[in-house]
């Protein structure tokens, strides 16, 4: 993500670059909703909120990915939890009927056995998620790519 | 004229998790506001499906502080599923519930952002809950915004001409060029032939200067042109500076309504 916002708007086209800069922000911001990975049970936990300035359907989160340290935690080994129904994040796209609130902090589950062998005390976390806005904001694709970063410790 | 806020302006606290709708609208009382205005999609407990009781509460604790909802906030969208776009039956379905839930707030205009171009799609959207609007008694308000120009909306009002479907002003309209998510600088003449459809206005605000003036809005001028004209209605602080810093909500609302105290009052 560039760190410096494009000041001009002179089309949609640059209204939407700036809207991606701007919404990055407080999705960078309140990242974390929680302070560490907890591992359990062979697998690792953490929470993120909502990214999206509004509550949205789960449906509108069209793609999820984690990564660790560099390790790309494989889709079928990210699950997301709301208000505790787990499902696998590839599932996302497909729950209209699921509501993520403004800020709303979901577990995020990772089976990815490689895991053990990449997490050290602190860990780089990155979190790709592109959402899909349900009307237009000048995004291409209609889509918001966030892309977000951060680091935690794990707590066994 | 009525002056209050928008809890849109608490999003920077709301988004953290560290207030809610309830601490959002006593803030707004301690402020002195009239009114408030609440945004479904980020305010409502149990959104997309509230309870009444949550509903009740909410208007019951507005009324408790003596300020009333000017208005209630949602979003029309049209791609919520990733299949296929929503059919016209469900948009329709889904404006008719959201006009209930405006009355069941007891508020008297509903601000649906819903992005439509060419213009007659709004048209046709609005004219099919003509009826249901009239029924509950509740006032469609188009915001005027970004990316469209004021003569989108004049074409709009003109064309539907319903006392049940009127204008909500976004001050950003006429901000200068470099405010987040301006395309275009519109005159200031262009609010004049808007105002006899203005019901409700939105104070948008980004940022403030050392004096708690937004650099980039015209507030005393818009101000002058609502009192020349004897708007009755009511204008709601909106502070969207909250996307990019995340200052305590209590400090910028109370900037933003001493500003729209300053010209309003």
């Amino acid at each position: 993500m560039s760190t410096e916002m494009p000041k001009i708007n002179r089309n949609q086209s640059d209204r939407g670059k700036q809207g991606i800069f701007v919404f990055s922000r407080v999705a960078q911001r309140d990242l974390f909703a929680c302070d560490a990975i907890e591992a359990a049970d062979g697998e690792w936990r953490l929470c993120i909120r909502n990214p999206w300035y509004t509550g949205t359907y789960l449906s509108a989160v069209s793609f999820i990915r984690l990564t660790i340290n560099g390790r790309r935690v494989p889709e079928e080994d990210t699950f997301l939890s709301l208000r505790g129904q787990r499902i696998p994040a590839a599932y996302a796209k497909n729950l209209h009927e699921l509501w993520w609130g403004m800020g709303e902090a979901a577990e995020i589950f990772l089976t990815d056995q490689a895991l053990a062998d990449v997490l050290t005390q602190k860990n780089q976390i990155n979190v790709d998620i592109d959402m899909r806005t349900t009307f237009s904001y000048g995004f291409p694709n209609d889509t918001l790519p966030y892309r977000l970063t951060g680091e935690l410790e794990v707590k066994s | 004229m009525k002056l209050g806020m928008s809890l849109y302006s608490f999003g920077a606290d709301i988004h953290a998790g560290r207030m809610d709708v309830y601490d959002a609208i006593r803030c707004c009382a301690e402020m002195g506001c009239d009114g408030v205005e609440i945004i479904g999609e980020q305010h409502i407990p149990g959104w997309p499906n509230p309870s009444l009781d949550d509903l009740k509460r909410i208007r019951e604790l507005v009324a408790s502080l003596s300020m009333e909802i000017f208005c209630f906030s949602c979003y029309f969208g049209k791609n919520i599923r990733s299949d296929r776009p929503q059919t016209q039956e469900e948009m329709i379905h889904n404006a008719k519930k959201m006009i209930a839930v405006t009355a069941c707030l007891g508020a008297k205009i509903m601000r649906p952002a819903f992005n439509a171009d060419p213009v007659d799609i709004l048209v046709d959207y609005v004219n099919a809950v003509l009826p249901a609007l009239e029924e509950y008694g509740v006032i469609w308000g188009v915001e005027l915004h970004a990316p469209h120009p004021p003569a989108y909306y004049l074409k709009a009002l003109e064309t539907v001409n319903s006392p049940w479907f009127r204008l909500v002003p976004d001050f950003s309209c006429w901000q200068g060029p470099n405010a987040p998510g301006q395309i275009q600088t519109n005159e200031l003449s262009t609010l004049e032939p808007l105002l006899p459809y203005a019901v409700h206005c939105h104070g948008k605000a980004h940022m403030f200067d050392e004096n708690g003036e937004e650099p980039n809005t015209p507030y005393k001028e818009i101000f002058t042109r609502l009192k020349d004209y004897g708007f009755e209605g009511s204008v709601a602080g909106e502070f969207e500076g909250w996307l990019m810093n995340g200052e305590p909500s209590t400090k910028t609302t109370r900037i933003l309504f001493n500003l729209l105290e300053k010209y309003g009052r």
